[in-house]
């Protein structure tokens, strides 16, 4: 036994030519001991049809605004500016690297970290910096 | 000898836009304004986001236009990515007003609006928009779609990406749910 809703679902279905026979012939004999049931889809459906003659708009510049979005060039995640500061950094402690290596007078990774030749006497790390 | 173009206006459209073609812009936006207007102004309300949210649909689109394949018209798409944004600014809304304002706030000011009972076509209308939005997400977009768009249940859930069925149950029982709104 179908219910309600069903009967509702078979009913927009028919609309659109998606029931079958047998169903529709079910359809049928509801609607004819459910009159009111039926005035009450009816009455739903003029809402929609109603609500479809509506119309709702954007203002008159939305169009422009889009186009304006459109040709604005989207900010590079790296712009000149940023790609300077990094230019600059990345020279900067590769002059630093090179000067550990030539103070320390050695190539190697504690001459990076600058404790080349650290030993129990000398463990002051600033040693072969100041010296 | 000339090679005889095969492509649709749809398709000469979608080329000229991958080219950056300004004009194919203004084309697009002159053709589908209104349907996006009636789409997002239905789901969200007479409200100043859905402008904002109207032109990120477009400009989404755009932007995105050298990944798009044509599988489907243009207005489908659009419709999606209407829908989609204005789903994202109800879940944004939802969270930002959760505490001060409860459903019940809402459902009081359709009640108390509906309680005039009027024939006029225009009230109708502006009472039928105000019950739609009390309407859950995946009800509201049902009704929307069919009302806006005037979209066969089958293009509505194409461009839901849901079973047909889904989308009639989901109608029908927004239906009810408006009727109960409107009757109280």
């Amino acid at each position: 036994m179908k219910t309600e809703e069903q009967y509702h679902i078979d009913w927009l279905s028919l609309k659109e030519g998606l029931l079958s026979f047998e169903d529709t012939y079910t359809l049928k004999e509801f609607i004819k001991t459910h009159p009111k049931v039926y005035q009450k889809w009816e009455s739903c459906e003029n809402d929609m049809v109603l609500l479809s003659t509506s119309n709702s708009s954007f203002s008159d510049s939305f169009n422009t605004q889009i186009l304006l979005r459109m040709k604005a060039k989207r900010t590079p995640f790296f712009d000149k500016p940023s790609m300077w500061v990094a230019s600059i950094g990345i020279a900067a402690s590769i002059l630093l690297v090179l000067n550990l290596f030539i103070e320390q007078n050695t190539w190697g990774f504690e001459a990076l970290l600058g404790i080349a030749d650290m030993d129990t006497n000398n463990t002051n790390l600033l040693f072969y910096i100041n010296s | 000898m000339h090679k005889i173009s095969t492509l649709n206006p749809e398709e000469v459209l979608i080329t000229a836009l991958k080219r950056g073609d300004e004009r194919a812009y203004s084309e697009v936006l002159n053709l589908h304004k209104q349907q996006i207007a009636s789409t997002v102004i239905g789901m969200l309300g007479t409200v100043p986001e859905a402008e904002d949210v109207g032109q990120e649909v477009f400009i989404r689109f755009f932007r995105n236009i050298q990944n798009f394949k044509g599988e489907a018209k243009i207005s489908t798409y659009l419709t999606r990515i209407a829908i989609n944004l204005s789903l994202n600014e109800l879940a944004r809304r939802k969270r930002k007003w959760h505490f001060f304002y409860s459903g019940d706030y809402l459902e009081e000011k359709i009640i108390n609006y509906s309680l005039t009972d009027s024939e006029d076509k225009d009230e109708r209308i502006d009472l039928l928009r105000r019950a739609i939005l009390l309407l859950d997400a995946k009800y509201r977009e049902v009704i929307v779609l069919r009302t806006t768009q005037a979209y066969s249940f089958k293009e509505i859930a194409e461009v839901l990406k849901l079973p047909i069925g889904t989308v009639l149950t989901r109608y029908s029982r927004a239906q009810k749910k408006l009727t109960e709104l409107l009757n109280k």
